[in-house]
């Protein structure tokens, strides 16, 4: 959202200097190809940088204030069953409620959130690095086991708009946001089904086993 | 070992094709480096995430797994055969983020479209579990798949 911003201004300079702020798209290729044709052998460079929104203040050297202008909010709920004979647990209802400024694409925004949750049931259930002398031991996919289609539910996603003022479009930053809150969600839906507290994950049958029958502990 | 070139005859896309191959090569890199389809990807190179997946003889298959030379007298289909009308619902859908997975899951899911008898055993969830995606969380995938009508993906 930062770089998406700064982009923007960048492309208002460059769209000022050839005549009109407020050019995009093809009339600003059109403008720039005619700029270059009045000033042959010149370079036609802007220029952009982060300006701190007013109102956010960050003090570097005791670390104090606001980091970031605004934060993207979500929320998740995961419905899980567990196998009690296998202690192969498994997801298989996922919600969520995004509130990440305004949705500037919405197929992709849902893709990135349903791709983000994802993972994360991933993480909550099976992922796990195995390390060994500091380098990852199972570093194959077939003994790092990641989701397949057939492992998860549909993702359901509902965006809350919001419009973030300083943000490019309204847009706050989403990369990380579907990361966060999933595992956790599987991990409090897989204790709220047993009864037990786990925490550690991925929650594999080794470690459900262990914290149902007190086995290995 | 003997390393003597193979010839082999077979049919790619439609079109019959013959060329010699080395015995230990696979077929997804003679299609890849030998013939001109490089759209048929490499992912984990050991049969577990699909990215190369073609149709041999209308079936699925990982294409890093099969010796070029299996393929002789057979019916070879890759990614090079697909339209963008074909795909135009998945377009839509949002089936495509980082694109690593998409040749191979379009192959897998032009056989799910071809054979919709298979969705009385099988849901489409199961139909594509031979394709991994790490970018989607598959519901884009799901719901780019064209099903006969009256179905429904989930």
């Amino acid at each position: 959202m930062v770089v998406g911003k700064i982009l923007d201004n960048a492309c208002t300079d460059l769209a000022t200097q050839v005549g009109d702020r407020a050019l995009r798209g093809t009339a600003l290729r059109d403008a720039i190809r005619e700029w270059h044709r009045s000033h042959p052998d010149e370079e036609l460079v802007a220029e952009a940088e982060y300006e701190r929104p007013p109102g956010v203040v960050w003090d570097d050297d005791n670390y104090r204030g606001a980091a970031c202008g605004a934060f993207a909010w979500a929320a998740y709920l995961a419905e899980v069953e567990v196998d009690l004979r296998t202690y192969s647990a498994r997801c298989t209802a996922f919600h969520s409620v995004q509130e990440i400024g305004h949705v500037i694409n919405e197929t992709l925004a849902r893709g990135q959130i349903q791709g983000g949750i994802v993972r994360g049931i991933g993480w909550a259930l099976f992922e796990e690095c195995r390390l060994r002398d500091g380098a990852m031991i199972n570093n194959q996919l077939t003994n790092y086991i990641i989701p397949t289609s057939a492992d998860v539910p549909p993702i359901d996603v509902v965006f809350l708009e919001n419009p973030y003022a300083d943000g490019a479009l309204g847009a706050k930053g989403i990369g990380e946001l579907p990361l966060d809150g999933p595992a956790p969600a599987v991990a409090n839906a897989v204790a709220d089904a047993l009864g037990v507290e786990p925490l550690d994950i991925p929650l594999t049958p080794e470690r459900l086993m262990q914290l149902v029958e007190g086995v290995g502990t | 070992m003997n390393d003597r070139p193979i010839q082999i005859e077979f049919q790619l896309n439609g079109e019959l094709r013959t060329l010699e191959v080395e015995p230990r090569a696979r077929l997804l890199d003679v299609l890849r480096y030998e013939i001109d389809c490089p759209g048929t990807k490499e992912g984990c190179g050991e049969g577990e995430c699909g990215a190369c997946t073609v149709l041999l003889d209308g079936l699925p298959t990982n294409s890093c797994l099969v010796p070029a030379w299996q393929a002789r007298g057979r019916e070879v289909v890759t990614i090079e055969s697909v339209t963008p009308e074909d795909v135009s619902r998945m377009l839509d859908a949002g089936t495509t983020q980082c694109g690593a997975c998409t040749p191979g899951v379009v192959m897998t899911a032009r056989w799910a479209e071809a054979n919709p008898e298979l969705l009385a055993q099988f849901d489409l969830r199961q139909l594509m579990a031979g394709n991994l995606c790490r970018c989607t969380g598959y519901d884009g995938i799901i719901d780019g798949i064209e099903l006969p009508s009256g179905q429904e993906a989930d």
